[in-house]
């Protein structure tokens, strides 16, 4: 039957398509071209939002990376000598929790783009980001370089930073605290963690947004050096 | 026609999401079942990897509609490859091309069904063939590309593209011919292809 309606400048279109290849269409082959080049299908379109959302996500989440980096940079250089420290010294009195806030503010996905000194303007930035994230239909990893492997280091440095920071005070035993234990199986070992920390901490990176929310920003408002003492203000939540 | 694909693609590149629309509406289909005929039933998941890199690096395309297509497909089809070797499974095999016409129930009209099951069964017997000439018969019957295009597509000169694509067609009408000369899916009603409606 469809074979019959199959007329001649069908054929020649099909050879037309096919360029010059000396190709004799018969009947059944363009039957079968013609069905393999059927108009779209609604369903084959069902990916749709899922490209979309993924689109949105491309061209809301690019901050120039050169402006993110220049800016953290200065953000570095006011906090490295002082509040990190302090900061450090906080998670290294008692809290896990210290040490948690540090490390989980650094790994929030894009969070290094607010001003680290704002910690509103950090908290919000994250905030925005990780809604860009969500709307992604699939995690963007699945192609292997979305922006969802860059979290993993800021989380390490902000480890490094908690590690290093209490400088003075017992790192082996800081070391026990399970808060670090990604940070050693990925420096390879407690006696590496010296070495990765040091070659981590001399690229800047995100992770010295240690404003946080969530009332983690005591970190950073102690700035007063003796605040080593455990007697800081800890950490309610965690 | 190609105006408005122009006006797509740059809106598009500048984040224009109506843009990024048209240009999925437009390429997608054809995508689709390019990865089917590599990957089988997995085509929708790879189609999915391949528009999250095409949504993230369409900023640094240049080119026209045509030149999107192949690029789209070139991404496709490295998604495809990786995706086999990852899985180490076969395309969809010959014995499975008679189930397929049951694979594309649940469309509205029986006409509808009809089209889908004359598409799946029609990819899955071009997926019978050797890789090499089934994707030259898709990317140039399906995707509207010329030699030259599919040539770059594939990484090959135009010429093995269209040697590929003629021992392709010339196996596909033997087995058409064997089958009893039945079409595949059964009755196959009869569907233009936007490029034969160009040439009328």
């Amino acid at each position: 039957m469809s074979v019959n309606r199959c007329r001649r400048s069908d054929r020649r279109a099909m050879n037309r398509i096919l360029n010059d290849d000396p190709v004799i269409v018969d009947p059944l082959l363009h039957d079968l071209l013609a069905a393999a080049a059927a108009p779209p299908r609604e369903a084959e379109l069902a990916g749709e939002q899922a490209a979309v959302a993924a689109f949105r996500a491309a061209h809301v989440a690019p901050v120039p990376r050169l402006r993110r980096l220049s800016m953290i940079k200065t953000a570095l250089a006011n906090l490295l000598t002082t509040k990190l420290a302090v900061a450090g010294a906080a998670a290294a009195a008692v809290t896990v929790g210290g040490v948690v806030a540090v490390a989980a503010t650094g790994g929030l996905p894009g969070g290094g783009s607010g001003a680290p000194s704002a910690p509103s303007a950090g908290a919000s930035s994250a905030a925005s980001s990780s809604q860009a994230e969500s709307t992604q239909g699939r995690p963007a990893d699945t192609t292997g370089t979305g922006r969802p492997s860059e979290t993993p280091s800021p989380s390490l440095t902000g480890l490094c930073h908690a590690y290093t920071a209490g400088a003075g005070s017992d790192h082996g035993k800081a070391l026990e605290n399970p808060a670090f234990t990604v940070l050693i199986t990925t420096a390879g070992g407690k006696d590496k963690v010296d070495g990765y920390c040091a070659e981590l901490l001399a690229t800047p990176s995100d992770a010295v947004t240690t404003t946080t929310k969530n009332g983690h920003t005591e970190i950073h408002a102690t700035q007063d050096p003796e605040a080593h003492a455990p007697s800081i203000p800890a950490h309610p939540s965690h | 026609m190609s105006g408005r694909y122009d006006d797509a693609l740059r809106a598009a590149r500048e984040g224009d999401e109506d843009g990024f629309r048209v240009l999925y509406r437009t390429v997608q289909p054809g995508l689709l079942r390019y990865l089917r005929v590599l990957v089988g039933e997995d085509a929708e998941d790879v189609a999915s990897e391949t528009w999250l890199q095409v949504a993230r690096d369409l900023g640094r395309f240049r080119g026209d509609l045509d030149g999107f297509r192949g690029w789209v497909a070139t991404i496709g089809r490295h998604r495809a490859l990786d995706h086999l070797r990852r899985q180490q499974r076969r395309p969809i095999s010959a014995d499975q091309v008679e189930n397929l016409g049951e694979l594309a129930a649940g469309d509205d009209t029986a006409r509808a069904a009809e089209t889908a099951i004359g598409t799946e069964a029609a990819l899955a017997l071009i997926s019978t063939l050797p890789r090499d000439q089934a994707e030259a018969v898709v990317l140039r019957v399906v995707m509207g590309m010329d030699a030259t295009a599919a040539a770059r597509v594939l990484g090959k000169r135009p010429g093995a593209v269209r040697t590929a694509a003629y021992r392709g067609l010339r196996t596909l009408a033997k087995r058409l011919e064997q089958g009893g000369g039945t079409s595949p899916g059964g009755g196959v009603t009869h569907f233009e292809t936007p490029a034969l409606k160009e040439v009328r």
